[in-house]
């Protein structure tokens, strides 16, 4: 049978970021599939080099919005290191929350995403509806639902008062209650488990050849979390689970995601009821000292790495980012093929990219 | 985890100095050491995955950096001419690595021999003018 290409974005109402895939089918088969990135790139590492160590806090904010605070923590906590400061403890419990909050709100994003993606509206309403809830937590502790402005350069700006902290605990539990529906559709919703089970399988070993990171990786076995592999903040004082699976596919990585929101809740009820007094943040360097830091978090898709390199001066000789989509779209030019078309939409649905991340 | 005397051993090549730099394990290597370094570790039990390439000026030369995640970071270094330089591909080795040097190319105007496909990542196709990172243009 003849091939025809099938050009999929960068504008498609599947996509929600631009991103152009390719796809060469024959017939209903996938053969072929290239991923062309790109469209939202903005020079931010360049623009970092002509920004201040200050200044560059609100630049890595604007690298993604879904994923804002973990990208200033890891920045912070890299300059932090260079400089030879450290955030109070009170600081570092606060951005664990809200690392954790939205890593809650990420996953629950995608669910609905994912949901939309394969023609179950109502779960994309619902999972939309529930994450307000986490959004809302948000704003009340820093201001913004999105971009929350919380980390400053030795801590934090944003603080949780004792009436915040029991809104938010109580406002936790009701939400730890609905999240019973979505692992509900998980476990007994033929419709979810048959758009989703054995659709785009990465194996382990493929997934560790093709370098994983992340809920992706631990859907296929993988056992690698940066917030337990390279503990910052306040980890090294909280319990939690590294959630992974086996199976490798799309409905393995919604398994694993909606359980590290229920490992995600649990941290942030350990956050909240063992915060300790203190501080926000300690003193700003005056300058940052010549050398280069590499700091590695765990963002809600994976390891999230900085590099930064200083020479004394008042901006970053270099500032590196890689996000922890980008590994993933190498592994989608290899899992695409063999699928059908139809299978497409849950696949990059539940590959949950992101492209700003990858592009900057 | 990996320690510099068991870097060392593990990569068994003359006239090699591992540093403690920047939170984890730095090694110099010239650019015919790459690829059996890299193969080295990546058969080392402590290998989890290559996190990416930095490419950055120094002076006259660019330095391409090779941060591989073992438990801690363990960062190869080499360095090279600031114009014309090519560097091995180790995208046979690591896969993702392809993307991570399609980026270095488009910024720092760096190839990479045997790559199989140094297409832009970034930079649109028809980008004219020099590679964004050796760009001198002032600050608007």
């Amino acid at each position: 049978m003849s091939e025809m290409t099938i050009p999929i974005g960068p504008q498609h109402p599947l996509l929600k970021e631009p991103i152009s895939v390719s796809l060469d089918v024959s017939g209903e088969r996938i053969v072929r599939a290239r991923i062309s990135t790109g469209y939202v790139h903005r020079g931010l590492e360049r623009l970092a080099e002509r920004r201040t160590y200050e200044q560059n806090v609100v630049v890595v904010e604007c690298i993604c919005g879904i994923c804002s605070h973990v990208h200033t923590m890891a920045y912070c906590q890299a300059i932090e290191a260079l400089a030879g400061i450290e955030a109070p403890e009170r600081a570092k419990y606060i951005r664990v929350l809200l690392c954790e909050l939205e890593r809650i709100h990420s996953h629950l994003l995608w669910m609905g995403v994912l949901a939309e993606a394969i023609g179950f509206t109502a779960i994309f309403m619902y999972a939309w509806r529930e994450r307000e809830a986490i959004l809302d937590i948000m704003e009340e502790i820093s201001g913004g639902r999105i971009a929350h402005g919380a980390n400053v350069i030795g801590g934090v700006c944003a603080d949780i008062s004792a009436d915040k902290a029991a809104h938010s605990l109580a406002r936790l539990r009701t939400f730890r209650q609905e999240m019973e529906l979505f692992m509900d559709v998980l476990e007994r919703d033929r419709s979810f488990r048959r758009r989703t089970q054995g659709i785009g399988v990465l194996a382990a070993e493929m997934a560790r050849t093709f370098g994983q990171v992340g809920p992706p990786a631990r859907a296929s076995g993988i056992d690698v979390d940066m917030r337990r592999d390279a503990p910052y903040a306040a980890y090294p004082r909280l319990a939690f689970d590294v959630i992974t699976a086996t199976a490798g596919d799309v409905w393995s990585r919604a398994q694993v995601r909606m359980r590290e929101i229920i490992q995600s809740l649990y941290l942030c009820h350990q956050v909240i009821q063992s915060l300790p007094e203190g501080p926000l943040a300690a003193r700003s360097p005056r300058r940052v000292p010549p050398g280069e830091v590499t700091m590695r978090c765990e963002a809600p898709r994976g390891e999230l790495f900085y590099y930064v390199r200083a020479e004394g001066g008042p901006s970053p000789a270099r500032l590196k980012v890689r996000t922890p989509s980008v590994p993933q779209f190498v592994a989608l030019e290899h899992t695409l093929p063999g699928l059908e078309t139809a299978d497409f939409a849950a696949v990059i649905a539940g590959a949950d990219l992101c492209i700003a991340c990858a592009d900057r | 985890m990996i320690d510099a005397d068991e870097l060392l051993y593990v990569l068994d090549m003359p006239g090699l100095t591992v540093e403690e730099r920047g939170g984890g394990l730095s090694v110099a290597i010239e650019r015919e050491q790459l690829r059996p370094a890299l193969g080295a570790l990546m058969g080392h039990p402590a290998w989890r995955h290559l996190s990416t390439l930095t490419a950055q000026r120094r002076g006259d030369e660019i330095e391409v950096l090779y941060h591989l995640w073992m438990g801690q970071e363990v960062t190869l270094r080499l360095r090279c001419a600031l114009a014309g330089a090519e560097l091995p591909s180790v995208s046979a080795l690591a896969p993702t690595a392809a993307w991570y040097e399609r980026e270095v190319h488009d910024l720092l105007g760096v190839g990479f021999a045997e790559h199989p496909g140094l297409t832009p990542l970034l930079l649109p196709e028809d980008w004219q003018g020099p590679p964004p990172f050796l760009s001198q243009e002032p600050d608007r």
